[in-house]
């Protein structure tokens, strides 16, 4: 755009420019090599011993203390390592600690004691120092980690006993400790704070980086256990989806996070590709203001939910790659109940007209706020033209990071949605979804109810694990039948390889670790 | 006017025809947010220009589009116009006096942020949610075209000037102000009537350029919110079908989008060459 100069002949020539690759895009694409050149390319490419790996993005801070996010994680994962790791039946075994931590009679006593001879890739040794300084750092206010949410009012003090040892007591009990100690990576203390460095006990360590664009990780040669099967690891952020997936066609890279929904297909179909699909804590947040009008309205709130196109969001947005919703909890989550039937997948039409009908709010339009992502504008999309057919008037809002939190803080919101994926800090689980449910949690969405408070305290306080899984499905079936908190569907969480890679484990990808340590190219 | 130029003057007609054709027969077609077929429908005689990723008719949508996108072009263009024509005759009126030199630095300071920078910073400052103006309610469409209007001041506004101080200096002026018509007369009925021509091409050109921000503004995501569509916005959407084999999403709207904006460019270059003969036959 030039209006201070407005030229024709410019105007046209990127107009040709513009269309020409429109049209000729597809072809080109699909010209860029046949399966067994580009397999030739890929395997001339993995002499290096190098793999090589898409990402959708790249934080401005890497320090994986701060934050739970995928994104950050993934870049941290071949580096840091947590006290206790995630078997493949998800049970939360021994990594850095060395056992089980000693819990005390009153359960606000944990005691836990560190594996000795672990050495960080800088070569200092790991001790209870470092577990402190993490710790300190989670529950610094001034630090801005995400941590802090789960810690705050719960650890009262932490210190280390000896070189090995470290005691945490508690405020109260809290039997989510055990889930928070498998999930939060140990840095070494002197780096705690650090943004643009990572350092960690993990079999790989991180060499150099262009901030948001590229990562190099090299094998850590004091590493403990078995090296990975790779020399070095790279990491290269591509925003754009179909960038992503098209290096990963032409054999420039061999794994790609976030497969689009919308090319999921186009990877079934490639011979040389795999989709890997797996349950996985990946919500699609929904939650409705209770606060204000139209959604303290009990009937509107219920019309809305059962005239929700469920079907629609799974079939047209995910290609049937995903579970029509019910409640909060996911078929990959803690608490799932596959019995719960509250909502059928086709919207109830009828029924919605006669709740509407009887509703004693006037209004019949809202507005959905989803994040920035094509998913989000699709699922909101269909949401919004299935609402249109019983009478709603649907605005969607799409709002960047940082004004959709700010809009969720200030309850400025009808319905608030976005994808969440909550691997990294509560495994196969999502608590953080749950507390907007809680009435008296800072995020609240309004909704009051007693009996509700006290089944998320006994979630966030148990240590039996049963007593959890059965608060989590009540919360669940009453936050549905409420119609509070209830998700159009339950994604699978896309990763595509090429077949040149071993297998991804779907087993690690339930809890979003991509576990790329354990991977080796098969053309080797 | 030379053969090229009314060669170019009728293609560009029958190409801002079709896109009036797509804009009024996509109208009348359906609904563009209802999903009406299964999601990547090849074009048929249901849905001659197929269906989209969800499932919605491509034809309705980007009827539609077009639509939105010309209204916002023609929103923008007009607003810029009523702002710039005023201030840059008043400037070329004035010229060389402290009103033109003061709105001439002005005009050269906003001139130093590229345009699309203007217009990026104006819509961060509106925001992405519903905006007021006093007691009118902007939509996002009427909000992105107000942004536009504004980086498309100083041009015009310069145009303008220029185009007055050049008639300015014509004799009959002078004649008609010493006969007593006045200034206001003078500029409405007399002056304003030649500076329009020369506005005319460009402003053409510029309901081209419009339509191609608002292309790139969607395509950033800052155009229009869904499931509103416009043509930059169906082009961006399609992005993800370009590895697959639905040709048709990005294509087609591509194609509307191509027509009106060469369309507009040549019906530009053919007013700009009318404007140029009648000038020519007017030196005595």
């Amino acid at each position: 755009m030039t209006p201070s100069s407005p030229s024709r002949r410019r105007a046209l020539r990127l107009l040709a420019g513009g269309a020409g690759a429109a049209l000729a895009g597809p072809g080109l694409l699909a010209a860029c090599g046949s399966p067994s050149s580009t397999a030739e390319r890929v395997a001339a490419r993995h002499r290096d011993g190098t793999l090589r790996v898409g990402l959708a993005g790249a934080p401005g801070n890497l320090n994986p203390l701060d934050s739970g996010s995928e994104l950050t994680r993934w870049i941290a994962e071949p580096v840091v390592e947590t006290l206790y790791e995630y078997d493949d039946d998800l049970r939360s075994v021994p990594l850095l600690a060395d056992g089980e931590p000693e819990v005390s009679a009153d359960g606000l006593a944990w005691t836990l004691r560190l594996k000795d001879g672990i050495t960080f890739d800088d070569g200092a040794p790991l001790e209870a120092a470092d577990v402190v300084a993490t710790l300190d750092h989670m529950l610094d206010l001034s630090a801005g980690s995400e941590w802090i949410t789960y810690l705050l009012d719960y650890v009262q003090s932490f210190e280390a006993l000896d070189a090995r040892t470290v005691r945490i007591d508690l405020a109260r009990p809290y039997g989510l400790l055990r889930s928070h100690l498998t999930n939060l990576p140990i840095t070494r203390r002197d780096v705690v704070g650090a943004r643009d460095r990572i350092v960690g006990t993990g079999p790989y360590r991180l060499v150099e980086h262009t901030p948001g664009q590229a990562f190099r990780f090299e094998r850590n040669a004091r590493y403990r256990g078995e090296p990975g099967a790779f020399e070095a690891i790279e990491m290269t952020v591509f925003g754009d989806a179909a960038a992503r997936l098209v290096a990963l066609q032409q054999g420039r890279v061999d794994v790609i996070t976030s497969v689009s929904h919308l090319s999921l297909a186009t990877v079934e179909a490639a011979e040389d590709l795999r989709l890997v699909l797996a349950d996985a804590p990946l919500d699609l947040l929904s939650y409705v203001n209770l606060h204000r009008e139209p959604f303290s309205d009990p009937a509107f709130r219920e019309a809305v939910a059962v005239s929700m196109d469920r079907a629609g969001v799974v079939e047209r947005v995910f290609g049937g790659h995903a579970t029509a919703g019910q409640g909060p909890i996911g078929p990959a989550e803690r608490g799932w109940d596959p019995d719960l039937d509250v909502f059928a997948a086709e919207p109830d039409l009828a029924r919605a007209r006669r709740l509407l009908a009887g509703a004693g709010t006037e209004r019949r339009d809202f507005t959905i706020t989803v994040g920035t992502s094509q998913l989000g504008r699709d699922v909101a999309q269909v949401l919004a033209a299935g609402w249109a057919r019983v009478g709603l008037d649907v605005d969607i809002v799409q709002l960047a990071g940082g004004p959709w939190s700010s809009a969720w803080l200030a309850n400025d919101y009808d319905l608030l949605a976005n994808s969440f994926q909550s691997g990294f800090t509560s495994g196969p689980a999502n608590y953080l979804t749950l507390a907007a449910a809680h009435s008296q949690n800072l995020l609240s969405c309004g909704y009051v109810d007693r009996e509700l408070d006290g089944w998320l305290d006994e979630v966030w306080q148990t240590s039996d694990e049963a007593a959890r899984d059965e608060a989590l499905r009540k919360v669940s079936r009453r936050l549905a039948e409420e119609a509070v908190i209830c998700p159009p569907a339950y994604p699978k969480l896309a990763v595509a390889q090429r077949r040149e890679l071993s297998p991804i484990d779907v087993g690690q990808l339930r809890t979003s670790r991509l576990a790329l340590h354990r991977l080796r190219f098969l053309d080797a | 006017m030379k053969r090229s130029a009314r060669v170019g003057a009728v293609v560009g007609g029958v190409l801002l025809g079709a896109f009036v054709v797509v804009a009024v027969a996509g109208s009348l077609h359906g609904s563009p947010t209802e999903l009406v077929g299964a999601p990547l429908e090849p074009p048929s005689g249901a849905h001659p220009f197929g269906t989209d990723s969800l499932g919605r008719d491509l034809l309705a949508r980007t009827g539609q589009g077009a639509r939105a996108s010309a209204l916002m072009a023609l929103g923008a263009v007009g607003a810029s116009l009523a702002v710039a024509v005023p201030l840059g005759m008043a400037s070329g009126w004035r010229a060389g006096g402290w009103f033109d030199a003061a709105t001439m630095r002005v005009i050269e300071t906003t001139q130093v942020v590229p345009p699309l920078i203007l217009v990026l910073l104006l819509l961060g400052a509106a925001g992405p949610t519903a905006t007021t103006l006093g007691p009118v309610e902007l939509t996002p469409g009427t909000r992105i075209a107000l942004c536009l209007a504004v980086a498309f001041v100083p041009f015009f506004a310069r145009v303008a000037r220029s185009a007055t101080i050049a008639e300015r200096r014509a004799p009959y002026l002078a004649e008609l102000q010493r006969l007593g018509v006045g200034r206001l007369e003078l500029a409405v009925g007399e002056l304003l009537p030649n500076v329009v021509p020369v506005l005319a091409g460009q402003a053409l050109l510029a309901l081209a350029i419009v339509i191609f921000a608002e292309g790139g503004l969607s395509f950033l995501g800052l155009g229009v919110p869904p499931p509103a569509p416009t043509l930059g916005g169906l082009v961006a959407e399609a992005g993800g079908q370009l590895l697959g084999a639905a040709w048709w999403c990005a294509l087609v709207p591509g194609i509307v989008l191509v027509a009106g904006i060469t369309g507009l460019n040549l019906a530009a270059d053919a007013t700009v060459a009318a404007v140029a003969t009648r000038s020519t036959r007017n030196v005595p």
